[in-house]
């Protein structure tokens, strides 16, 4: 009976390629949340890689450390010749924060878009297959992270939190091209204005993120620092995402767009803080659409 | 015992991965292209070829799963890929000689028609925008490369693992 069988082939297939699409629109559409078995799943399989990952990632702390010590003589000759800059750069910090503090008073302003608090968390996987830049981290839900949060290296922005299950979540990186993956950014220019912009995607082969929508007729500095504006988003103010390679004008001349190298090495991270801000902005998401 | 040596082979794999991925991300050997490994995929070409087929299908479609939730968070794609190699590879090996050459070649092929799928379903969902020569320099021809390097390391492990389930198997 061939006929038979190739027939129950053919259905298979046929029956397989409609759950495939019906699977991937699922997971496509815009949903808030992790359907539970998915949640379920996350946690389990999570739990096997943390076992696995956090003794991998000590060795790996270690063989670095080998390598650090190697160069310590000349890192600490350099350090010293900082650390004479550092008091006198912390007692003006002081300063100024107490300044802002008293102006903050006067004003009756109490919200600070900059101001925010840390969670600790640490890598404990990375996509394999790289089409999607994703990390796992071993801080879930209990540790009160929620979707959307801003996640930051010590040297800078590196993404946003995707998804949560109860004991771990993902990060999708900056550099994951995804069109809805837009963070309003500004930075300093002449004369000390903000410009702003929002960050819209990642060059692959330039290995910089996309600063676009500047106005066609400002100019700023090669190497001008470019931070999160804490304006639309629901990322506090102030967070380094990185600094101006290169100017270039849009296709149709009306805006421009600035490529940003990176402060923070997306390739290389070990450590990272979930970053909660601590104005309210909970309304703001609903009008973002949570696809920002 | 011997039930879940299988399941803790393609674990390993399923983690190791991973970890290869967060150390050596994006260019390993001062090269810029990108090196993916697909260990469980390649255990899983191993057991389709030299154990049971379907049972086979079954951890393909378990794992495929697994991968789909805790990586890429895309349900479906490899939930769908995984079983298809595994099968492409039995219908092959029904006409060809099973070994160690035969079968690396018949890796290559099922980790590239993976590759391809993967890559088209990607660009169906605007997940990326690499082009297709792109896509064989960068990605395609490192990831072989690696793959076939883990293959010629963990071949003659893996056939004897293999042998002594399917013996147990066929004892039943």
């Amino acid at each position: 009976m061939p006929q038979f069988f190739l027939n129950k082939r053919l259905i298979i297939l046929l029956i397989s390629i409609i759950l495939l699409v019906a699977l991937i629109g699922y997971s496509l559409r815009e949903r808030g949340h992790l359907s539970k078995p998915e949640q379920f799943l996350n946690d389990v399989v999570g739990f096997g890689q943390t076992i696995i990952a956090v003794p991998a990632n000590s060795v790996k702390d270690f063989f670095e450390s080998i390598s650090d010590i190697q160069n310590t003589y000349t890192e600490n000759k350099k350090l010293k010749a900082r650390l004479d800059q550092l008091s006198q750069l912390s007692s003006e910090v002081s300063v100024l924060k107490d300044d802002n503090e008293k102006l903050r008073k006067i004003l009756g302003k109490k919200d600070d878009l900059s101001a925010y608090t840390t969670t600790q968390a640490t890598v404990i996987a990375r996509n394999p297959d790289q089409w999607y830049e994703h990390i796992k981290i071993n801080k879930g839900k209990t540790s009160g992270i929620k979707e959307n949060m801003a996640v930051i290296t010590s040297e800078g922005f590196i993404g946003k939190v995707k998804s949560v299950s109860a004991l771990y979540s993902t990060v999708e990186l900056l550099s994951a091209v995804n069109p809805k993956n837009r963070i309003s950014a500004k930075l300093l220019g002449n004369k000390n204005k903000s410009i702003y912009g929002t960050i819209e995607g990642y060059d692959e082969t330039e290995r910089a993120l996309l600063l676009k929508g500047i106005p066609y007729d400002l100019k700023m500095k090669k190497g001008a620092s470019v931070y999160t504006s804490g304006l639309a988003d629901i990322f506090p103010e102030g967070l380094p995402i990185g600094t101006v390679e290169k100017l270039v004008p849009d296709e149709n001349g009306l805006t421009q767009t600035a490529y940003l190298k990176p402060s923070a090495d997306f390739y290389d991270i070990q450590h990272v803080m979930v970053v909660k801000s601590s104005v309210n902005k909970d309304g703001l998401s609903d009008l973002n659409g949570g696809g920002q | 015992m011997k039930r879940i040596v299988l399941p803790l082979i393609l674990s390993a794999c399923f983690i190791l991965e991973s970890l290869f991925a967060e150390f050596f991300p994006n260019g390993i050997f001062g090269v810029h292209k990108i090196f993916v490994p697909h260990l469980l995929l390649m255990v899983l070409i191993i057991m389709g070829i030299y154990y049971v087929r379907n049972r086979t299908i079954l951890y393909a479609f378990i794992f495929g799963m697994l991968f789909d939730a805790f990586y890429t968070g895309i349900l479906g794609v490899y939930l769908f890929v995984f079983p298809l190699t595994v099968y492409i590879t039995t219908s092959l090996m029904k006409v060809l000689q099973a070994n160690i050459f035969v079968s690396a070649l018949v890796m290559i092929i099922d980790i590239a028609i993976a590759e391809f799928i993967v890559y088209g379903l990607n660009i169906l969902i605007s997940n990326t925008t690499m082009s297709v020569t792109d896509f064989l320099n960068m990605r395609l021809i490192p990831t072989l490369i690696l793959n076939l390097v883990f293959y010629f390391i963990l071949f003659y492990p893996l056939l004897k693992c293999m042998q002594t389930l399917k013996k147990e198997v066929l004892d039943e």
